[in-house]
């Protein structure tokens, strides 16, 4: 059962391995960073993933969200993916949600799984994740893209600084794909980083910095982020 | 006045016509809102700013041969 994960397992070892057949993760998104997400969680063998996304596959999707194809036209993403992802490894238990995520429903959707992973295209719900994750201790990774520019970072309830302790106030000033065009690499880079961050939380080697990366410039930056001891979802507990 | 060395990363470039590492001067004792200000970087669009590489605040206090950094709101997945 082991030999589809031979050389993951010669980097990790067989201990690690297992930990990652046993996880449960749940991608919120199956958009272009959710697809790259996915691909990788799923060929890296996690036990469950639930993903949640409400959205049909649609023409300008194809550019850069990589498990779909022309047949899925129309299709629920979360449907035509897991479709895609058996048959990658029917090894792994894929539930695929038709649903928003919301302050509602994020409790539902999160029960019982280790890890959160976004996904999604907007800081509204990202918020939510992060009040929800904070709140309930459960590690979630962050990742945001728009042109050739990306963003990634774990974030560890009461352990690293949660999105609130380094997002400014926010407004409604966000580049997305909408406004700002996207470029397939940052999608497909930015996913599979935030698939690794959720590996290496679940093998207990988690990443603890800000990834900035730029693919026009060759620019990549790692940023050292503190806790704020004020933080009005975080705060009040111990600081770095 | 003290220098410092500034960048405007990704859509905040636009601002500034680079984004490639500058130098800009400030008085002694200005915070990062200031040298913010001086870019002509508008407030509601940063997502972060750093300090030397660590994440810092709008009034945080630069020295002499800091390098600093804005980042935008990456809202796309």
């Amino acid at each position: 059962m082991l030999e589809r994960y031979d050389r993951q397992i010669a980097v990790i070892g067989e201990e690690a391995q297992n930990k990652i057949l046993n996880a449960k993760i749940l991608v919120v998104g199956a958009g272009a960073l959710g697809t790259s997400i996915l691909n990788s969680l799923v060929r890296a063998g996690v036990g469950f993933i639930r993903v949640v996304d409400m959205d049909v596959v649609e023409l300008s999707n194809l550019q850069r969200q990589m498990l779909f194809d022309e047949k899925d036209l129309g299709e629920k993403k979360v449907i035509a993916a897991t479709n895609k992802l058996k048959l990658i490894n029917s090894e792994v238990n894929l539930e695929p949600i038709v649903d928003r995520i919301t302050a509602d429903t994020i409790g539902k959707y999160a029960l019982g799984c280790d890890i959160i992973i976004d996904a999604t295209d907007n800081f509204s719900t990202r918020e939510i994740i992060n009040k929800y994750a904070i709140e309930n201790n459960i590690p979630w990774i962050y990742g945001g893209v728009a042109a050739a520019f990306g963003m990634a970072k774990t974030i560890i309830p009461k352990e690293t600084a949660c999105l609130k302790c380094f997002m400014k106030k926010r407004t409604n000033e966000e580049y997305t794909a909408r406004n700002s065009g996207i470029m397939n690499g940052i999608t497909a880079v930015i996913g599979a980083i935030e698939a690794n961050m959720a590996i290496r939380y679940i093998i207990g080697k988690p990443s603890t910095k800000l990834i900035y990366i730029d693919l026009f410039e060759d620019d990549f930056q790692t940023i050292e982020v503190k806790r704020d001891i004020n933080c009005t979802v975080c705060g009040g507990e111990k600081v770095d | 006045m003290i220098k410092v060395n500034a960048k405007a990363f990704a859509m905040l470039s636009k601002y500034i016509e680079t984004n490639k590492n500058f130098e800009i001067l400030v008085e002694e004792g200005s915070t990062l809102r200031d040298v913010l200000n001086k870019l002509g970087l508008p407030e509601d669009e940063i997502f972060t700013c750093t300090i030397n590489g660590e994440n810092a605040t709008l009034d945080d206090k630069v020295k002499d041969g800091d390098n600093v950094g804005f980042y935008p709101y990456l809202g796309g997945g």
